[in-house]
């Protein structure tokens, strides 16, 4: 009696444990980013496909946290950025263009990230306006070319006006539409999308770097 | 006995049952809580976004930010993240203090070891004087062979232009010569 109480006790601790830990999805071939063991990441600039010019700077700027977070190296964006553009390389276009080999001789990154945004902005509405933003990446081996990974994520941003009937919806619509211009919200929910597509250990996500506490145990 | 029993029984359910919330507890702030960070990020991020959105930016309002992140981070005993000491090293030479920059470079380098080639790649450039430019093509890799050819119709030909630093604050000679010993 006290055993199976004391096993059922166990079990929960077992089950619980693993259930933490979530597993790639199944349905990903990670087999060649495990022997890519890429060490540091040098993310280009994102390709644009919104109708925001801002979208580019506020995905560039903020893809740093969630990979250096996994446990990668990630070349200084700001100064690649200048680098390029002291060779006459400004648009993101021409420079995803680039030969491995060649991002690999300057930067020295094992791998690099190839983004496109293609949704970065509000939309106003009358009742509530909400804030979009969607990326696709893809992580490429810069010393053989191989595919390493793939994702996309969408996030929106939506307010939430639940009181005050509609003339105060009304308001709210204005006031939000202004709060969203001041404070710049896309850039916010841009950090938003690339934490959920960026981070490792989520589900169908990027695996942890070598300078994670997580790597050995992935 | 069968009293005696009964606690027994009560005691091994009340274990199992402490052992079971125990872990419920325990492992749920495992899996919500995240994990500490690694790294300090209270200006890094928003200063390369202020350089990028604004073409550069106010250089000396980035600095600050990042000076002070500085301290923040040695007081709280927490790491600058991987690329911060680059960028304020860009930005110091951008205000024309190469000296300040070239140090951080080097720290970036010797935090992140993996930050290596691209901060001899620009550290060289560093020690170029301007005049000698003496990049022909592409990237200003400059030495490798490749840099020589054709280089097919690439964007990065046609430029002249040295790396950022040397464009921005031509370093001492002196200096670069030690700096070229050191990488």
């Amino acid at each position: 009696m006290m055993n199976n109480l004391m096993r059922a006790g166990l079990v929960a601790v077992v089950a619980l444990l693993t259930g933490c830990v979530t597993p790639p999805q199944k349905n990903l071939d990670y087999t060649a980013f495990r022997e890519s063991k890429p060490a540091s990441i040098l993310v280009l600039p994102p390709l644009n496909t919104s109708v925001d010019v801002a979208a580019t700077a506020a995905v560039l700027s903020q893809a740093t946290l969630p990979l250096a977070e996994s446990g990668y190296y990630v070349i200084p964006v700001g100064v690649m950025e200048e680098t390029f553009k002291q060779n006459g390389l400004t648009s993101p276009d021409d420079i995803h263009e680039l030969p491995a080999v060649k991002l690999r001789e300057i930067f020295g990154a094992d791998a690099a990230l190839y983004m496109t945004v293609k949704q970065y902005g509000a939309s106003y509405a009358v009742v509530a306006s909400t804030v979009t933003v969607s990326i696709d990446a893809e992580l490429l081996d810069l010393r053989n070319g191989a595919k390493l990974w793939s994702g996309s994520k969408q996030v929106v941003h939506a307010n939430n006006n639940s009181n005050g009937g509609l003339i105060g919806m009304l308001v709210q619509a204005v006031v939000d539409q202004v709060v969203n211009n001041l404070t710049d919200r896309s850039y916010s929910v841009a950090g938003m999308t690339n934490a959920q597509l960026l981070s490792a250990g989520t589900p169908g996500g990027m695996l942890y770097g070598p300078r994670s506490p997580r790597y050995e145990a992935q | 006995m069968i009293t005696h029993n009964n606690n027994r029984r009560a005691g091994a359910a009340r274990a199992g049952r402490v052992l079971a919330i125990a872990a419920l507890a325990g492992v749920l702030s495992a899996c919500v809580q995240q994990p500490k960070s690694m790294y300090s990020w209270q200006s890094y991020q928003g200063s390369v976004y202020s350089y990028l959105k604004d073409d550069g930016g106010d250089y000396a309002t980035q600095t600050l930010a990042m000076e002070k992140n500085i301290e923040t981070a040695r007081a709280a005993n927490a790491e600058l993240p991987p690329g911060f000491r680059a960028h304020l090293g860009m930005l110091y030479m951008k205000m024309g203090n190469g000296d300040k920059g070239v140090e951080q470079m080097q720290g970036e380098k010797a935090a992140f070891p993996e930050a290596a080639p691209f901060m001899d790649f620009l550290l060289r450039n560093v020690g170029k004087p301007q005049t000698v430019a003496a990049t022909d093509a592409g990237l200003p890799a400059a030495g490798s062979p490749a840099a020589g050819s054709p280089a097919a119709g690439s964007p990065a030909a046609a430029s002249t232009t040295s790396a950022k630093p040397a464009a921005a604050e031509p370093a001492a000679p002196a200096e670069a010569g030690t700096l070229k010993k050191g990488s």
